[in-house]
């Protein structure tokens, strides 16, 4: 008999943010010579849609059997002032999935999408780019077997910041603007999206 | 993004005195608020303090720098600058004080804008110079004490020489050092003005009466040269008294001890 398995979300609060987070929750650290660090935590994001809710720590959304389409967690603007170097966006978040899979089948279903665009100086063209995030990134357990030749699986990724398996990196030019959006996640997941973090680094250190 | 207005108020005083020069410049650091971060700052360029100029000549002052830099973020180096000289505040500082010795105005420094603009400060970072005490640097008060101790000398010097050419009429019973301290200066007179008769006349006597000799001229000749030549070291008399009044004038406006040596010698010309 299968009980559906009840997600808690993790609210593990982020330990790389220095110094105090501003009310409008986007908060920076100077990082490397010349860049920064921006970190978007739930009061600076913007949620377009109601597939969640905002907590303390997280933008959670809840278990369901449909597709969440669209970009549901999306950050400010954030300007990159410093000479063309390079960026990296990682999302930190808890997420779990669960789905039906043929037995000769390795869990490989696309859990969610980070989207960066990136728009250069004075509205300029937007550059978009998608990095797509597998279930097969996931810690999954085998649950049941609803027929002799299929696994209920049920999986969760939480997200220590920088995990090299979500970072979205890019070049930047001054005057760039970067938008990161947490987009499309799939049937029967969750995610809670504690953080969004963009660092840019110039080349030349300025 | 709005762009931060600055609306300081700037109460350019003249730098005299130890009385601050400069009162609260507001925020020296214009920036494009983002509202969650500052970015493409800009050193406000205002003049902090007037540079010390006395008698058209510059001197080295030292500028006090009372400042309150309450700022996070990227650390960058801000400053002030006279002339070549320059130091920085600290970062995140309040109520802090810097020194700096320099010949010229004071004014904000940035020595890389390119770098400060391309830097990210949190909300609220500002810079503001609440005031600028400005005094003459210690090598500047050695120079006016030397110049009041050679002042003190040239005034003393012409005090002797009018008190002595005030007695022309007694030239016979001077001393040699008397009679060679009139020859000297009217030597340089008749070197200035050769057409003066009248002071080659007293030069002629001066002479004579080192020589033991009784003098070539008449007795009118010689008052007639001894009241011009009089007449000569009054006026350098006088315009040496203004000079060393200015000095002592100068120091008493920065508020430093006059020269004894110069307000004895003062004295000294007051009573000739």
């Amino acid at each position: 008999m299968f009980n559906k398995m009840t997600v808690f979300a993790s609210f593990t609060v982020a330990a790389c943010v220095a110094g105090t987070a501003h009310a409008d929750g986007v908060d920076f650290t100077p990082y490397g010579p010349g860049g920064v660090q921006w970190t978007v935590s739930v009061p600076g994001f913007v949620t377009p849609f109601n597939y969640g809710a905002r907590t303390a720590q997280a933008y959670s959304v809840p278990y369901a059997a449909g597709a969440r389409g669209g970009c549901f967690v999306v950050s400010p603007q954030l300007p990159v002032s410093h000479n063309d170097g390079t960026g990296n966006v990682f999302p930190d978040f808890y997420s779990t999935w669960e789905a039906v899979i043929n037995k000769r089948q390795t869990p490989s279903a696309i859990v969610f999408t980070l989207q960066v665009d990136i728009q250069a100086a004075n509205n300029g063209p937007v550059t978009t780019l998608r990095r797509q995030v597998s279930s097969g990134q996931y810690d999954f357990t085998p649950i049941y077997f609803p027929t002799p030749d299929t696994i209920l699986y049920w999986g969760d990724l939480d997200s220590p910041l920088a995990n090299p398996s979500v970072v979205q990196a890019f070049r930047v030019h001054k005057d760039d603007t970067i938008r990161v959006s947490v987009c499309d996640l799939a049937p029967e997941s969750t995610i809670d999206v504690r953080h969004l973090v963009v660092q840019t680094i110039p080349d030349d250190g300025q | 993004m709005k762009r931060l207005t600055i609306l300081g108020t700037l109460g350019l005083g003249l730098g005299l005195g130890a009385a601050p020069a400069f009162a609260d410049t507001g925020n020296l650091l214009v920036c494009v608020d983002l509202g969650f971060a500052l970015q493409r700052c800009q050193l406000r360029d205002v003049k902090l303090a007037d540079q010390i100029v006395e008698a058209g000549q510059p001197y080295e002052a030292q500028f006090a720098v009372q400042y309150d830099f309450p700022c996070s973020g990227h650390s960058v180096q801000l400053g002030v600058r006279s002339a070549d000289s320059n130091k920085f505040f600290t970062q995140g500082a309040t109520n802090a004080v810097i020194i700096l010795n320099g010949p010229a105005d004071l004014h904000p420094y940035d020595p890389s804008p390119s770098v400060t603009s391309a830097l990210t400060f949190r909300p609220g970072c500002s810079l503001n110079v609440r005031t600028v005490t400005v005094l003459p640097s210690t090598g500047t008060v050695q120079i006016w004490t030397g110049q009041a101790e050679s002042e003190a000398r040239i005034l003393n010097l012409s005090t002797n020489l009018y008190l002595v050419s005030k007695d022309y009429q007694s030239l016979s019973t001077w001393n040699v050092d008397k009679l060679n301290l009139l020859k000297a200066k009217l030597e340089s007179l008749v070197a200035v003005t050769p057409t003066n008769l009248n002071y080659k006349v007293m030069l002629n006597s001066v002479n004579s009466a080192l020589q033991g000799q009784p003098p070539s001229a008449t007795l009118d000749e010689l008052r007639r040269a001894g009241e011009d030549v009089i007449a000569t070291l009054r006026a350098e008399l006088v315009n040496e008294v203004a000079v060393a009044q200015a000095l002592v004038d100068r120091f008493a406006r920065w508020q430093l001890a006059a020269n004894q040596a110069l307000t004895t010698a003062l004295a000294g010309a007051g009573n000739a």
